[in-house]
């Protein structure tokens, strides 16, 4: 599905029969929030037209627990491939992440409880490393400047599903679809996404695989801290992550990529709420709007600034405050 | 029980220990930079499988590394072997040294299980070399704050106390932009999960404090879908202070640094004693009062604070510093073998309580029946107004 026209974005809650909101570490139990949940957010939506082959790509980038926002919550991945299996009896259907050099998908997809997440929700679905299959090499334009990407086969000829969860990514900006599939495409020697991802990449990326619809775990948000917001959002992928930034209270001029896709759009998307979902002031201003935590490594200049002082004060420099090489 | 009784003879005759560093991942590079640190200590090679740290570890100023701690422990004339390689191969590397008769100062926890901590205590009394471990709790400062108003009797009688200890374990937390090591999530390398990494220290600074404990029951979680445990709580009495302690561990929770989630109140008669008030109010402005004062020794002649203005690095400074001097002297090590096998033995208790626990509840869990699908009428409830945004 093109985003184009007057994009619409499904907004409901996922408390179920629940009078407990927020995060419950029974599978079982955040299985029955979010199945109707998802149900009533993909209802009448085409996932796959013709496609015999459907891709979910949650954020299972890395093992964070799920109650800190930072990544999709497994349930919710069960959910939305258990709703699609029930429309697409005979598709494939996969829910896939990519190993990198820090982590196998395998052992993330363990660590979060993938397996038994699918199984419990009956959805039929295999788990899939992108980093192993084959790539389509595609070449996107920039003006005049041209881009090479390469995209995993797999997300070029079926349908494709983003399900990240509402989070900054390190750059601070809404991480959202769009980076869900640039953090699976390639271009150069790493993926499209990252701190200094080509916004032309990361348009290219998405505009090539062409996703039906995002779906978006906002049960529990990461915004400097997390909060458990209890709603999900569903539809077209730039639309979602435009609302997604709007909730983080993110600068989106000052986000390249989401702009450019944005680009020739409408300037707004309509909302539109299933059941009884807090107005989204009410939202915005209950979701915190902060960064990721500080990364571990010590700056350059404290490096330098502390081996200074300990060949003044004789003393040692931990091996925690030198500079990586 | 084994002791090791009889003074221990070093290898070589110099006043100078020579000291190598069997692993130099994370916390062997503390040792090695602590070493490097102490006077009348050379450090004279390091050993790690691993390319990237046998360079840090030239970087530091080490002359020679190996890609074998064997073959280190062959090569070199040592006095003392710091062991900070994954549990699975502490036995062994303390077996190679017994054998070259170097003394060993071995990273927690000494062995995976109390058996493996007999055989390794063994090989080292056949060797006649001495054993100490690496529980460096006991030598924070806000602990020995603790520890010094309690001796004093500030609080009176300490019916109760309760320890926690988190942090965020080999996973880390956002941006985590480096790959998790992963022997310290295999139960097999490691021996154990947040028990045996963190409980154990705990374990150790409490029977400091309170002569021997006794478990009475624990409680093992996972918050992820790993094969160790990121949680564990164990209910323990010390009959000799006639103290009920509470210990909750766990390698869940995000840790920014310099904030350490690391915790002990001792509720007394007349008060509490509480290591946070034992802690910097500001880290960073101790750390720059820190740092001035060994700039200014420089001038005074005094002895600087090795580590000083990070104030956790010197609890593993002074832990290694006492091992040396107690090598030095041909004393038994201040935290020695036994010390540390009787924290295993804790540990274990925890362990199979837990799992007894568990049986427990899985014999006596009523029958549940599936419960009603939830059936829950959402047709028609778009009901709401279409909201635009404007972006």
């Amino acid at each position: 599905m093109t985003v184009s026209g007057d994009p619409t974005v499904r907004v409901t809650r996922a408390d179920g029969d629940d009078a407990r909101t927020g995060w419950t570490p029974d599978l079982e139990r955040r299985l029955d929030r979010f199945r109707p949940a998802v149900a009533d957010l993909l209802e009448g939506v085409e996932i796959a037209a013709d496609a015999d082959r459907v891709t979910i790509l949650p954020d299972a980038h890395y093992p964070f627990h799920p109650s800190s926002g930072m990544v999709t919550d497994p349930a919710v991945v069960g959910a939305v491939a258990a709703t699609i299996r029930r429309e697409h009896p005979d598709a494939e259907v996969s829910v896939a992440g990519a190993s990198d050099d820090r982590i196998d998908f395998d052992r993330t997809a363990a660590y979060l409880g993938y397996r038994e997440a699918l199984e419990r929700a009956d959805a039929d679905a295999d788990l899939v490393d992108l980093a192993d299959g084959r790539r389509s090499l595609r070449t996107v334009s920039d003006g005049d400047r041209a881009v090479d990407l390469r995209i995993p086969e797999r997300l070029v000829e079926g349908g494709v599903v983003p399900v990240p969860t509402l989070r900054p990514t390190e750059a601070g900006t809404v991480a959202g679809g769009m980076r869900a599939i640039a953090r699976v495409v390639g271009s150069g020697g790493s993926t499209v996404a990252g701190p200094d991802e080509d916004p032309a990449a990361v348009v290219g990326a998405v505009r090539t695989i062409d996703p039906a619809w995002t779906v978006v775990d906002a049960a529990t948000t990461y915004g400097g801290r997390p909060h458990a917001s209890d709603v999900l959002l569903a539809g077209p992928t730039t639309a979602v992550d435009a609302l997604g930034a709007v909730l983080l209270d993110r600068d989106l001029p000052a986000d390249d990529a989401l702009s450019a896709a944005l680009e020739g759009d409408d300037a707004s998307i309509t909302v539109s709420p299933i059941g009884d979902v807090p107005d989204l002031e009410t939202l915005r201003e209950r979701m915190p709007d902060g960064e990721l935590p500080p990364a571990d490594d010590t700056h350059p200049a404290v490096s330098v600034a502390y081996r200074l002082y300990a060949a003044v004060g004789d003393d040692a420099v931990p091996p925690q405050l030198e500079a990586r090489r | 029980m084994l002791s090791l009784s009889s003074p221990f003879s070093r290898r070589t005759d110099s006043s100078t220990l020579r000291l190598g560093v069997l692993g130099v991942g994370n916390i062997g590079m503390v040792h090695l930079k602590s070493a490097r640190a102490m006077a009348d200590v050379e450090v004279v090679a390091a050993a790690d499988a691993v390319p990237e740290n046998r360079r840090r570890a030239e970087r530091a100023g080490v002359a020679r590394t190996y890609d074998d701690y064997a073959a280190l422990l062959e090569a070199e004339a040592l006095d003392v072997a710091v062991v900070a390689l994954p549990p699975v191969l502490h036995r062994e590397a303390v077996e190679r040294a017994a054998e070259a008769g170097v003394d060993v100062f071995v990273e927690k926890p000494l062995a995976r299980s109390t058996d493996e901590a007999d055989r390794l205590l063994e090989a080292a009394a056949d060797g006649a070399i001495a054993v100490g471990v690496d529980h460096t709790l006991r030598y924070q400062p806000d602990i020995v704050g603790v520890a010094e108003e309690y001796a004093d009797g500030t609080v009176g009688h300490v019916p109760y106390a309760s320890m926690t200890r988190l942090n965020d374990g080999p996973l880390g937390r956002p941006p985590a932009d480096s790959a998790p090591a992963s022997w310290p999530l295999d139960p097999e390398a490691a021996g154990g999960g947040s028990l045996l990494e963190l409980g154990i220290h705990c374990f150790d600074v409490l029977e400091h404090l309170f002569g021997e404990l006794e478990v009475r029951s624990a409680s093992l979680g996972t918050t992820l879908e790993i094969p160790v445990e990121d949680a564990a709580t164990v209910l323990l009495e010390a009959p000799e202070t006639g103290t009920t302690i509470t210990l909750h561990c766990g390698s869940y929770q995000w840790e920014e640094l310099p904030e350490v989630n690391t915790r002990l109140r001792l509720e007394g008669v007349t008060g509490t004693i509480s290591n946070e008030d034992h802690l910097p109010d500001n880290f960073y402005v101790d750390a720059a009062k820190e740092a001035l004062r060994n700039v200014a020794s420089r001038v005074t002649d005094d002895a600087p604070t090795v580590f000083g203005p990070t104030f956790y690095l010197q609890a593993h400074y002074r832990a290694l510093e006492d091992f040396c001097d107690a090598v030095r002297a041909g004393e038994s090590p201040p935290v020695d073998g036994e010390d540390g096998r009787r924290t295993l033995a804790l540990a274990e208790q925890a362990y199979e309580l837990a799992a007894e626990d568990a049986r427990k509840r899985d014999r006596e869990e009523p029958f549940e029946a599936e419960a009603d699908a939830r059936d829950s009428d959402r047709d028609g409830d778009r009901d709401q107004d279409e909201a635009e945004v404007t972006l």
